[in-house]
């Protein structure tokens, strides 16, 4: 049997990594690449004022004091200020798996740490999946320069981690039992087609086979950077 | 001959918290990173040779976790941010 040929090679100057996917497995990488910097953007911001109040508010009395009525527009809203410098971990898994704690035990200090590097840090992921999809989106023959490759192979992470989520793997044990079940889920297919494969088991064997698909890819990319 | 006394100026002494040497940085295994890739990171990021960031990978793969760094808080939180852009789960924490 022929060894197929690998998906990323070494090439010159000393980096540098030329691409040998095919042109839709390249499409289809740039895509995912896409979509995860997407999903990176940060939540809508809360809105700067709150909501108007349907009625209107009664009449106020007559100020009692002689205090000046500034005194309340220049009072700091201290819950709002708490507010805007909390920044709170991710509700999606997959994103906060991207954007993990710094800190294990002490929240004080994982929050202080999500507060100077989260914004940095998404943007930084955002940048390297697009520049990584942008490269793979160049007519043939591609070579990566070393930049290029470096932010590759960072993106390629990124989607792993994703898709790994989405997968539920969280031990060593669930990757090993992956590779078994997506064996096991082809052979069943292909040789009972008239049962067939339900909703939740094409979605589960379609995530499992880009999944190790992009292990394959990223070995392979590992290896041409060696 | 005599020398007069020389009053020496002396630098104010700056006041931080930040120079404690004591703080790691400490990278987690998870079931998504491939051991070559971690031995990468650890090569390209801190410049550890083949090595030494073979067996800080295996330590990581084999013991649930490593130590990768020491430093003051602000460097480790240097390197934490760089280990999670490269993808791995990292924190950094008080040595000890």
């Amino acid at each position: 049997m022929r060894r197929p040929r690998s998906p990323f090679e070494r090439a010159r100057p000393r980096g540098s990594v030329r691409v040998r996917l095919h042109d839709q497995d390249r499409a289809l990488l740039a895509g995912l690449l896409d979509d995860v910097a997407r999903m990176l953007e940060p939540a809508e911001a809360e809105p700067a004022d709150p909501p108007e109040p349907a009625d209107p508010p009664e009449p106020a009395d007559p100020p009692e004091s002689a205090d000046p009525p500034e005194a309340a527009d220049t009072m700091v809203d201290w819950a709002r200020l708490e507010a805007s410098l909390t920044v709170d971990p991710p509700q999606d898994p997959a994103i906060a798996r991207l954007l993990p704690d710094g800190h294990r035990e002490d929240a004080e200090l994982a929050q202080s740490y999500r507060r100077l590097t989260e914004h940095t840090l998404r943007r930084a992921k955002q940048e390297g999946l697009t520049r990584a999809a942008q490269a793979l989106l160049r007519p043939d023959p591609i070579v990566l320069d070393a930049g290029e490759a470096g932010a590759l192979v960072k993106a390629l992470t990124d989607v792993r981690l994703v898709l790994a989520e989405r997968l539920g793997l969280h031990t060593d044990e669930d990757a090993g039992v992956l590779h078994a079940r997506l064996t096991l889920l082809e052979l069943r297919a292909e040789r009972d087609p008239e049962r067939g494969l339900s909703e939740a088991e094409e979605r589960w064997l379609w995530l499992a086979t880009l999944y190790e698909a992009l292990t394959g890819w990223q070995e392979a990319l590992v290896g041409a950077l060696a | 001959m005599s020398v007069a006394p020389v009053e020496v100026e002396r630098p104010e002494t700056v006041e931080s918290v930040d120079v404690d040497p004591g703080w790691v940085t400490i990278v987690w295994n998870d079931p998504v990173n491939l051991m070559s890739y971690v031995t990468h990171v650890f090569r390209t990021y801190f410049g550890y040779p083949k090595a030494q960031a073979t067996k800080l990978m295996m330590d990581v793969h084999t013991k649930g976790k490593a130590v990768v760094s020491h430093g003051t808080q602000a460097e480790m939180e240097r390197d934490t941010q760089a280990m999670h852009e490269y993808g791995l789960w990292a924190t950094f924490s008080k040595d000890g």
